[in-house]
This record gives C-alpha cells, sequence and structure tokens, in this order.
C-alpha cells in the first residue's frame, strides 16, 4: 500500500515513539485541511516560513497536504508553524513531515505543545535532520516523552491529561546550513491528536 | 412552616419535579446546567420527542440558551449531555415540560436534489451515498442542492438504518451552487454520540444558500478498513424569503444576508460565552460578534441591535450602559470596569458616543422609563448622566467654542502625549478631528432627544452650535497641504496628518465637511490624486480591498511619531511595522460603512454599489473569516474578527443606507438610496418603538401603503414611520 511504503518512521530514529500504543479509532483532535476553513484561522507562519497553503500532492492520509515555504537566513534560522487548538485534552500525537529537499540540506524539527497552564511539552528530535525524500512521521506519547518546563506557580504537569492551547512545530538549520535566502517547501500531512 | 415549604417547592423544583409547562407553537428556552472543567465543550439536547439539538462549542463554565419550538402537545422529558472537545461525555441533569395547545402543522421541507460528493474536490453526483474508501481520512460529502436560494432555519439529518452515523462532520453551504464552500462555524462537530432513530435538527438561523451539504472528515468504518459517510435522510426546513429582500442577483442577495448573519447578529458563530457578548472569542474560533459592552461601543451597539427583537441582547445593553462610570464633571468612562482604557489611558471621546449611542436607543424604542433608569453606583439617571456628559464637551472641553479641546496634559496630541480614543495606537489629543466628528454627531442626537422630549429650546441650542462646529472644522482640521482632514493639532502646533482614512470618511459621513472637502478626499482615496510623501498612495490605498488601510503615511515615516508605542513599537522588523498592523497600514473592516455611507452622500448610490461589490466578492471567496499573521504571530493585520462585532457596520448599510432608515424625533425615518438598477428593497423583520415591521421600498410606487405591520414606501423621497403605525412624508 502506497502509503505505508512511504512512511519512514522518523520517531523511531528520533526516539519520538516512546511507548505509543495502537491509537483509539477517533481521535480527540484531527485535522487534514479537508474542510473549506482558511488556515489562518488556526495557523500560523512566523519567522522564516513565508507562507503556507493546501496541496494535493504529496499526500499521505488524506488528499491534501499543507504546502510550508521556509527561506532561512543569516539572521533567522528558524520557522515556526504554529497551531492552535480550542482547549482539547490529549496525551498522543502523530503527525508526518514530507522533506522534498536534497539530503545535503539539513533541517531539524521539534515540536511544542503548549497547555492551558502555560506548561510547554517539547518534543526534541536530538541531532537527527528531516530524512530527504521522504515522510518523517512523529508519533509520540507527549505524558511519556516529552520534557515538559513549567511556568512558575503552574501545576505539576503529572495527574489529569492535559488540555493544550497550541502547538509550535519548528523547523531549524544550523550554522553550517549554506543555503540561506533560498526558499525550501516542507509538507504537513496533518495532525491527530488522541 | 412557610419556609420549610418554600425550601420543599424549591428543592422539587431543582429536582425536575414540577415540570415546566409551554404552549405548542412559544419558542421555549432550556438552559442546561455548565459541565465544567478545563476543555471546551458543546452541548446536544434531547427534547424527549424524537429530537436532538446540538450547540456549537464554548467554555464549560456556561452553556447557552437552546430555543425550541413544540408543535405537538404532550410531556416531554428533557435530557441534555454535553461532549468535551477532546469526546468525553458527561450527563447533564434534564427536566420535565408540559406542552399544551393545539397540535400544530409540520414546516414544508425546502424542495431539493440529493448530491454526494466522494471527496470535497470531486465533482457533485446525484444519488445518497458516496463511495467507500480505504483511507480513514477522505472527507466525504452529501448534501442538497435547492432550486433557489433560501432562507435555512433547520437541517435535519438521520443515521441511516444499517450503517454507523458519522461521529466527525460539520456543515458546509454555498451561495452559488457548490462552486465556492464555506463553512459554518456553530456546526462543526467531533465526537458525536450516536443518534440512534432520532433525528437531529441543527439550527442555521436563516443562512442564506442554494447548496448545503454534510461533510464528514472522518467518515465511519462501514466494513473492515473501509470507510464512507452514510446518513438515513437529510432535509431542510427554512423560507423563501431573506431578512434582507433586494433587487439583485441572488448570490449578491444571499452573501450580503449572510455578512449580516456573520457580522450582525453573530448567530451562526462558535461564541465562547455562548452569546454574542460581552467578551470576544479566541482563536482558533474567532468570527463574528454581536456586540461588546464598553461605552467605545455604545453606538455601534445601538445601530446594529436596537432594531432587533433579541430581549437578552436589549437587557444586556440596558443594563450596560447604567454601568459606564461618570466623574464629577461628566467625563465617561471607557467601560462599566472604569475610566482606563486597558488600565492605559482616558477616553475623551467617551461622552459624545454615550449620548450619541443612548439617544439612538431611546429613539429606536421610545421607552422613557429606560431615560430614568439609574446609575447602579452614583443613582443618577441615564438622562441626567447624557447632559452631564454633554455639559462636560461644552464647556470642560470648551466644544460651545465650536472646536472640543481635550485640556489633559497627558493626551496634548504631541509625540508625547497618549493615545485616547478606539485607535488607541495613535496620540489623538488636544484639538482632534477624531473627536471633533463624535462631538458634532452628538450635538445631534442630543438634539433628537431633546426635541422629543419637548425640550425645543435646547435642541435649537445644539444645532446652532452644530453649525459653528462645522465652519471651525472644516478651517482648524483641513489640511491645505495634503487635500484631507488631519488627525489633530496637537498643543505645541503640531499638524498630524498621517493620511487617516478613517478620521476622513467617518467626518465625511457625519456631513461635517464641505463639499469642496468631500470632493477633495475621494480624489486622495480614489487614486485620483497622490499626495506626496505618502507611504500608500492610488491602488495601493485599497490593498486589502475590504477596507482603505487605516493611514497612507506610515507611523515610522516621521520622527517623533505621533504613535503611541504602549503596546508595540512601530518600524522596520518590528511587530507593528506598516502594513502588517491593523492601525499602521493595515485596516478596520468597519471603516467600510463610513466609506459606503460617504459615497452614498456625496457621490450617489452607484459608486457606493461599485464599493459594495467589492467587499461582496471578497466575502464571497471566505465570508472575510480572514485572520492572516505577520512573521512574528501576531495576527493584528485585519480587523474584522473577534473584537470587531462593528464590522456589523458594513452590511448593516443596506439597512441605513440603500432603505435609508434612521430613528428621528418623531418617528423612524426612511430615506431609501436605490441603485439605479434596482426596482425594490426591503426588510422583513424590523422592530421600532416595540412593534415589528416589515419595509419595503419600491421605485414604481407612487403614494406609501401601510397596511398591519406591512409598510411599503416610494423610492423617491424622504418618509417618516410614527409611532403609531402611520406614515407621512418628510418634505
Amino acid at each position: 500500500m502506497q502509503i505505508k511504503r512511504n512512511v519512514v518512521l522518523a520517531g523511531l530514529l528520533c526516539g519520538l515513539v516512546g511507548t505509543a500504543n495502537a491509537a483509539p479509532k477517533t481521535p480527540a483532535y484531527f485535522n487534514f485541511f479537508a474542510s473549506p476553513v482558511r488556515l489562518d484561522r488556526y495557523l500560523r507562519n512566523m519567522q522564516a516560513m513565508e507562507s503556507m497553503r493546501t496541496v494535493n500532492e504529496p499526500k499521505l492520509k488524506s488528499d491534501r497536504s499543507l504546502e510550508m515555504q521556509l527561506r532561512f537566513t543569516e539572521q533567522q534560522r528558524q520557522g515556526v508553524l504554529r497551531w492552535d487548538f480550542a482547549p482539547v485534552a490529549f496525551s498522543r500525537v502523530r503527525f508526518s513531515v514530507y522533506n522534498p529537499n536534497p539530503e545535503r540540506y539539513k533541517i531539524f524539527i521539534n515540536a511544542r505543545f503548549v497547555d492551558s497552564e502555560k506548561r510547554v511539552w517539547q518534543l526534541n528530535n536530538g541531532d537527527k535532520p528531516l530524512s530527504s525524500k521522504k515522510w518523517n512521521t512523529m508519533d509520540a506519547v507527549l505524558t511519556e516523552t516529552a520534557v515538559v518546563t513549567k511556568k512558575k506557580g503552574s501545576a505539576d504537569a503529572r495527574g489529569a491529561t492535559p488540555v493544550f492551547d497550541y502547538f509550535d512545530l519548528v523547523f531549524s538549520v544550523q550554522k553550517d546550513f549554506t543555503a540561506v535566502d533560498q526558499p525550501f517547501l516542507l509538507y504537513l500531512s496533518g495532525l491527530e491528536c488522541f | 412552616m412557610k419556609r420549610k415549604i418554600s425550601c420543599l417547592i424549591m428543592s422539587l423544583l431543582l429536582t425536575g419535579m414540577f415540570a415546566q409547562a409551554v404552549q405548542t407553537g412559544e419558542i421555549f428556552k432550556f438552559r442546561p446546567e455548565p459541565a465544567d472543567g478545563d476543555e471546551m465543550v458543546w452541548y446536544l439536547i434531547d427534547w424527549g420527542d424524537g429530537t436532538l439539538t446540538p450547540t456549537s462549542h464554548g467554555l464549560a463554565k456556561f452553556s447557552p440558551d437552546i430555543p425550541k419550538v413544540w408543535r405537538a402537545r404532550g410531556s416531554y422529558k428533557i435530557e441534555p449531555k454535553s461532549t468535551t472537545l477532546s469526546g468525553k461525555i458527561i450527563p447533564l441533569k434534564g427536566t420535565k415540560l408540559s406542552v399544551t395547545g393545539s397540535d400544530l402543522e409540520v414546516p414544508s421541507m425546502i424542495p431539493a436534489e440529493q448530491f454526494v460528493q466522494n471527496s470535497p474536490d470531486s465533482s457533485p453526483e446525484s444519488g445518497r451515498a458516496p463511495e467507500s474508501t480505504d483511507r480513514p481520512y477522505i472527507a466525504q460529502s452529501i448534501g442538497l442542492r435547492f432550486e433557489k436560494i433560501h432562507a435555512i432555519d433547520t437541517l435535519i439529518l438521520k443515521k441511516d438504518a444499517d450503517l454507523p452515523f458519522p461521529d466527525s462532520f460539520g456543515v458546509e453551504f454555498s451561495t452559488d451552487g457548490g462552486k465556492v464552500w464555506n463553512d459554518i462555524p456553530s456546526a462543526t462537530y467531533n465526537h458525536f454520540p450516536d443518534p440512534g432513530e432520532k433525528e437531529i435538527r441543527i439550527s442555521l438561523n436563516g443562512l442564506a444558500a442554494d447548496t448545503v451539504r454534510v461533510t464528514s472528515y472522518k467518515p465511519p468504518e462501514i466494513a473492515d478498513e473501509q470507510y464512507a459517510l452514510r446518513l438515513g435522510d437529510l432535509r431542510a426546513e427554512g423560507p423563501e424569503e431573506l431578512l434582507f429582500e433586494m433587487d439583485a442577483d441572488a448570490q449578491t442577495a444571499a452573501d450580503w444576508n449572510n455578512m449580516w448573519l456573520v457580522f450582525g447578529t453573530a448567530k451562526n458563530e462558535i461564541l465562547h460565552y455562548f452569546v454574542g457578548y460581552p467578551w470576544p472569542t479566541d482563536r482558533p474560533d474567532e468570527g463574528g460578534l454581536m456586540m461588546i459592552g464598553s461605552t467605545i461601543w455604545a453606538q455601534w451597539n445601538s445601530m446594529k441591535i436596537s432594531w432587533l427583537d433579541e430581549p437578552a441582547a436589549k437587557k444586556y445593553f440596558e443594563n450596560v450602559v447604567n454601568n459606564y462610570p461618570q466623574d464629577e464633571h461628566g467625563l465617561m468612562g471607557v467601560s462599566p470596569g472604569g475610566f482606563l482604557h486597558l488600565d492605559h489611558s482616558k477616553h475623551y471621546v467617551t461622552p459624545a458616543i454615550f449620548i450619541c449611542g443612548i439617544s439612538h436607543w431611546y429613539l429606536m424604542h421610545r421607552e422613557k422609563d429606560f431615560l430614568q433608569t439609574r446609575d447602579k453606583q452614583s443613582g443618577v439617571t441615564l438622562l441626567e448622566k447624557m447632559r452631564k456628559a454633554m455639559h462636560y464637551q461644552l464647556e470642560d472641553m470648551e466644544g460651545k467654542s465650536g472646536v472640543m479641546t481635550v485640556q489633559d496634559p497627558e493626551h496634548d496630541g504631541t509625540a508625547k502625549g497618549m493615545s485616547g480614543n478606539y485607535w488607541d495606537g495613535w496620540r489623538f489629543g488636544y484639538k482632534s478631528a477624531y473627536e471633533n466628528t463624535l462631538f458634532y454627531q452628538s450635538l445631534d442626537w442630543m438634539a433628537r432627544l431633546e426635541r422629543a422630549l419637548g425640550n425645543a429650546d435646547k435642541a435649537d441650542e445644539y444645532l446652532a452650535l452644530r453649525a459653528k462646529v462645522k465652519e471651525q472644522f472644516n478651517e482648524v482640521f483641513w489640511n491645505e497641504k495634503t487635500g484631507r482632514f488631519t488627525g489633530c493639532i496637537a498643543k505645541d502646533g503640531t499638524n498630524q496628518d498621517y493620511g487617516f482614512t478613517f478620521v476622513n470618511l467617518e467626518a465625511l459621513a457625519s456631513g461635517i465637511a464641505t463639499p469642496e472637502h468631500e470632493k477633495k478626499i475621494f480624489e486622495w482615496l480614489n487614486g485620483d490624486r497622490i499626495v506626496n510623501g505618502d507611504t500608500s498612495t492610488e491602488a495601493d490605498i485599497y490593498h486589502f480591498k475590504v477596507a482603505p488601510r487605516a493611514n497612507t503615511l506610515a507611523a515610522e515615516a516621521v520622527n517623533p511619531s505621533f504613535w503611541d508605542d504602549w503596546t508595540m513599537k512601530v518600524g522596520p522588523g518590528t511587530v507593528g511595522e506598516y502594513g502588517t498592523q491593523i492601525q499602521n497600514g493595515g485596516h478596520i473592516f468597519y471603516v467600510s460603512y463610513y466609506d459606503l455611507m460617504s459615497r452614498l452622500k456625496t457621490l450617489g448610490p452607484a459608486d457606493a454599489m461599485k464599493r459594495m461589490q467589492v467587499i461582496l466578492d471578497e466575502f464571497h471567496k471566505d465570508q472575510l473569516r480572514r485572520k492572516p499573521g505577520n512573521a512574528s504571530g501576531s495576527t493584528h493585520l485585519e480587523g474584522i474578527l473577534r473584537e470587531f462585532p462593528e464590522s456589523g457596520l458594513v452590511p448593516l448599510f443596506f439597512v441605513t443606507g440603500i432603505m435609508g432608515i434612521e430613528p428621528d424625533i418623531e418617528g423612524l425615518r426612511i430615506a431609501p438610496a436605490l441603485p439605479s438598477g434596482w426596482r425594490f428593497a426591503g426588510i422583513r423583520e424590523y422592530w421600532f418603538a416595540g412593534k415589528k415591521y416589515s419595509i419595503r421600498t419600491e421605485r414604481e410606487l407612487i403614494n406609501p401603503v401601510v397596511n398591519g405591520d406591512q409598510v411599503k414606501v416610494p423610492a423617491d423621497g424622504i418618509w417618516l414611520l410614527k409611532t403609531d403605525g402611520t406614515i407621512v412624508s418628510c418634505k
């Protein structure tokens, strides 16, 4: 099956999968860009991420994906996609990023989920860049894998399932990245939260 | 003993043992107890008669009033439940209801053809069931196509007899036969419980559409790894007639009505408080809003809601305006909470806005008791507060001289002054054109009120002063160099002219400008005349299409700047850089109302409609649900959604501009301004002085006609609908 063939469980490479079990059938939240809702109602492209739009190719689980155009500069080596939620509780996330760029352009990714207590649940991919010409799937149980940073006075992260307000998908390059000022495309398949 | 009986009755009421009673045909409202919790929730009411009503989602500490009209008498057990956004279902306390009266006929359905789509981009096909797919996230739709545009009140759907109901779906619609689809924020559900054999009735509140579809973004699994959307039934109820009727093409009429639905009543919006006030809804659910309770919105609130049959909104408005504080001199607070706007600065325009809003509200309702209601803190009546506010403008702010001046040294209009009005990014103060435009309007509204109350002398005094204010305004604020009104003249004499479109357009709409100045201003705005040094010129002024940029000279172009950087800095690379901030090169949509009214008044209906058509064309694409961000993540680039209920003024142009309806001293003034190609225009329901009317203007009509609550007036002429329901010519 095409989808399964193309999926690279980057999470396995990056240590993100943790103890993720089979996902429940209906996610607490999901979005595969199928509705006519304008992207800017819930997404924000920031810093080195110049623009975004839905496209029909490449696709993974639905008929569409999100094309993100980034342009890193000497000063701005980070591009952020912010995804706003109406407060919703979940503990596991799954999404895939397709990287059509050559292997030599090393683009790193991490995800930060911010909950209603303003705690930041961070998934790091360490020093592994996105694999080239493949879907890089991130599948992680936040409550087991994420590094949690809490603000002074906010509640402890253990216990009830956190209720999330937004998440930042952060793409970055390091100082040895030479292709600055050039546009790059990346694709996001969608988002499932359980 | 009495106390024990009272306690027993209260206890019985709370436990629902005493059934409530209602007549068939009446609107019954049920409010479930709030679900509580950190997640947002939506509610589903099982009415006990085989029907279910879902609501949109909101904060779990609130719950909505859910209306229901019963058609069959009997005893019913109402069972509510709530569902959190992650899918947790919480049963809530129900009640019993006794419905009496005669059984009513079931409303007829809108004739429709059913179609299906195997994916959102695929062509519609006749039939009842999309093909199954092995991919779970392929959105599928089942829809209805009507013969023409209808006002859809209710969409009814049922589960397939054999296959699962989609637990995730949304209602989408089109006004062009399915070329452009839009979502309905309040009718989008995840984790919808299995309805069994019950009928789901989704309120669409008169949405104008010729096509509607139910789209499941994750169709249910109907066989092993096979997914497909299946419904047992899909029907729609609602009349052919729209609220605003017009002799325009069907799409224009539908879009105009829907613009009012989004930004006027906000009935199909996700409202985190479950009502269109008191405070906005946050991302990602931002949309239209009915009103905001602060003093700053008092006039706009009255313009928007005073003609509606919305008892809860009326009650809120009348309560909140009695909570605006007023100091011993007469200056009004910015909101019920105090005198400072966001703990930052006073607004010296509040007395004018308060006067305009309350006068308008009174003249619409004619309830004298309202003017005698007393401030909760001071005990002063509303009428006394208004007169004191006017006194403050005339005396403390020297308005009687013809130019009102902000005397507060903190608001001196210089590059060190503080911001002092709605446009809180700018340091308006001292001799401010914005403040004086509102002052000019307040003289008119206070004069109308005083005359309506029998105080002709006072009214004459205000009108005489109004003429003086107009004369002074055109002298003091006109900038010969730029050919437009300046923002303000600072105490140090600086002319703060940044090409403020909002200042100039509201001034034009208020009628304060001379004909020569009107002409010059439109030459600038229409791009026929370039102002040297401006950052934005010609067509770029309307870069955002739906409204002009707030200012045509960048805040950062002048140093020291008139920009008040208490919230953000301006300049290259900053959050407030020109073109990326609503108040600095961005736009706030409401300004288009004054643009349309100005064009109607000075350039005529054809020019105004040309502008309106651009706005309607943009609305058609995405309902103007636009919230682009800048590179810093700030989404304050276009001021349309969320805290901008004044966006509803733009579709209101149909009522106040095309129909020309406005409350006046002895009644409702109707001064139609039909576009040349139109033979008629009308409003199906308009409330004035406690009575419901249907008001229509027709080009070929010679004399006005009143038949019960049906009022028809000729398109030529100015008419007065009096409080007793009779109509006379104003000429």
